[in-house]
């Protein structure tokens, strides 16, 4: 079966004589099925057959019913015996009645590879195969592609890149074999695009790896174990679903759970915030719960720094049901004497900037005047700005090195936000007086910025505001 | 009687189609199409090759309905095809002139 095409005359030879069907008894189920459908042109047995047939062909990208990036992914594997065996037995499981084809499918060709002697991870790969023949396809055309929780989860399901390689081939070939409703320059795009999502994932995400979902899922049963009232659990798991990604990973759980509290009691409120001492230190934490909008995090910098608290780290998460979850550890305000009442006035300001009652950078520039004339903004040191357009296929990475000083945070978001740019992710930190402010943006329209003059305009945006 | 045509995102389909199940809508006519606007196709790059997309899948949905309901028909799909970011889509209204079911020869409403 793996030699060259004349091969698949013998495969069709067997069939039609029956052969087929003894060297491989668990053919029997599918031979002369008919799919009662528009959509699949021929009979199981027959687009079987046509699978392999499409499947070693596709290393030879002519035509325009061929795929260039299968071509190029076939052409990657030197060993090609699993593959065929796959789509050979891929849709073998619709001879049987009763659960999808692919679960039983899986179960007869494990144990048919298993029997015949494969390796014990051979045959794993290929039960694995197709047992998932129809998820690719599936989640193209019925998920959102831009969303990154979607790449996210076919990275965790297929885990690796080898397999997703081999996951894409059986889906164009299965695609190609049963009709051109299945493939066409319509679906291919949608395949390739979510192919490459996901690929970026499984290659530079640690989002994906089995600590990361071993990880978030025992953190979530956890969290769910420690609330009894079952409305409340109910909540809390209609919640998991529009927490990001990257929150649930990174955050510990009992924090999780003071979230979902300053989260209740959001309400229809702009933000409500929480602020303690941080423990094991003077400095303080605060943590936001907002309503996220363009311009929000840039607002919470300037607000602080009017309060004169500077910003030493801050984490921001946005979920998908568009909350702004905000964490961010800030100097103690300076006498703290009459701390609370600092405080509310802070929030007060924050409430005023959000609605338009209070310009923040009118209010500041008083300030940053003051602070520039002080002197130690003059002296003239070193930035960086990068800009990365690699390392997610859903955000642009803004990087900026710089030393501190206060209102920093507050003009870069502000640059940001000019440019037209929302704020996803950030992780700020700053050690003594350098600091590293990442953030992942999209523009206004949830786009990266990935021409070369939007690249070039953001930076110079952030280079104009630095000192 | 109006024609209502929406290009929605492809992966909003089932909800439009349950939502225009809600209020007793069944037939519809569905294609595959291929959308060119604001939100832009883009380019991967994979061992060195370059593949490119300039075009964005869309689906296409058109429905015929007596004219007193197309405001209620445009409503249902464009809240159940939303999700707030680019690319949506549009929906758009044209009259209908005359409607025939060519199995009776029945026009008009009776024909929808």
């Amino acid at each position: 079966m793996a030699a060259p095409a004349p091969a698949f005359n013998v495969l069709d030879e067997m069939l039609n004589t029956g052969f087929l069907v003894k060297f491989i008894p668990e053919f029997k189920g599918i031979i002369n099925r008919i799919q009662y459908d528009r959509y699949h042109l021929y009979p199981v047995d027959r687009h079987s057959l046509r699978t392999v047939q499409i499947l070693k062909t596709l290393g030879a990208a002519e035509g325009d019913s061929k795929d260039p990036l299968g071509a190029d992914l076939f052409k990657e594997f030197k060993i090609r015996r699993l593959l065929f065996w796959t789509a050979l037995f891929h849709d073998i499981g619709k001879g049987q009645p009763g659960e999808s084809h692919s679960k039983s499918g899986a179960k007869i060709v494990g144990t048919a590879l298993a029997k015949r002697g494969f390796k014990e991870k051979d045959v794993e790969t290929v039960s694995f195969l197709v047992e998932e023949h129809l998820f690719l396809f599936k989640t193209a055309t019925r998920r959102d592609l831009y969303d990154e929780q979607t790449a996210i989860t076919c990275a965790r399901r297929i885990k690796d890149v080898n397999r997703l390689r081999m996951l894409y081939l059986l889906t164009v070939a299965d695609a190609m074999a049963t009709g051109p409703m299945a493939w066409n320059g319509w679906t291919a795009t949608l395949l390739r695009d979510l192919f490459f999502k996901i690929l970026s994932i499984l290659e530079k995400g640690e989002l994906a790896t089995r600590e990361a979902v071993e990880t978030v899922e025992s953190k979530k049963e956890d969290i769910l174990e420690s609330v009894s009232e079952p409305k409340a659990r109910q909540k809390l798991e209609t919640l998991f679903n529009f927490m990001s990604p990257r929150y649930l990973l990174y955050m510990p759980a009992e924090l999780i759970l003071e979230h979902v509290q300053l989260y209740n009691d959001l309400g229809t409120g702009d933000f409500v915030w929480k602020v303690i001492p941080t423990p094991g230190s003077n400095t303080r934490t605060v943590t936001v719960c907002a309503k996220d909008r363009p311009g929000l995090f840039s607002k919470i910098a300037g607000t602080f720094t009017l309060n004169n608290l500077n910003i030493l780290d801050a984490q921001i998460f946005t979920w998908r049901n568009n909350i702004a979850l905000d964490i961010f550890e800030v100097t103690p305000p300076p006498d703290q004497l009459f701390e609370s009442e600092r405080w509310d006035r802070a929030q007060k300001h924050l409430h005023d900037a959000l609605s338009g009652r209070l310009d923040l950078s009118a209010a500041l520039s008083e300030k940053m005047a003051a602070y520039r004339s002080s002197g130690r903004g003059t002296r003239h040191r070193p930035h960086r700005i990068a800009v990365d357009n690699q390392s997610s296929s859903f955000f642009t990475i803004v990087e900026v090195f710089t030393y501190d000083f206060p209102g920093l945070l507050y003009i870069i978001t502000d640059a940001l936000f000019r440019c037209r740019l929302d704020i996803w992710v950030a992780k700020i930190a700053t050690k003594v007086d350098q600091v590293v402010d990442v953030f992942y943006v999209r523009d206004f329209d949830g786009q990266k910025i990935d021409s070369p003059e939007q690249v070039a305009a953001v930076k110079a945006a952030i280079m104009e505001v630095l000192p | 009687m109006k024609k209502i045509e929406a290009i929605i995102k492809p992966f909003k389909l089932d909800d439009v189609k349950e939502a225009l199940n809600e209020i007793g809508i069944q037939g519809m006519t569905i294609s595959e199409v291929k959308g060119y606007g604001r939100q832009k196709g883009h380019k991967e790059i994979y061992r060195g090759a370059e593949y490119v997309v300039d075009f964005i899948p869309k689906v296409k949905i058109e429905i015929i309905v007596e004219a007193a309901r197309a405001d209620e028909v445009v409503k249902k799909i464009q809240d159940a095809a939303n999700t707030g970011k680019i690319g949506d889509g549009k929906i758009f209204v044209f009259p209908v002139e005359q409607a025939i079911r060519v199995r009776t020869g029945e026009t008009g409403k009776d024909a929808i």
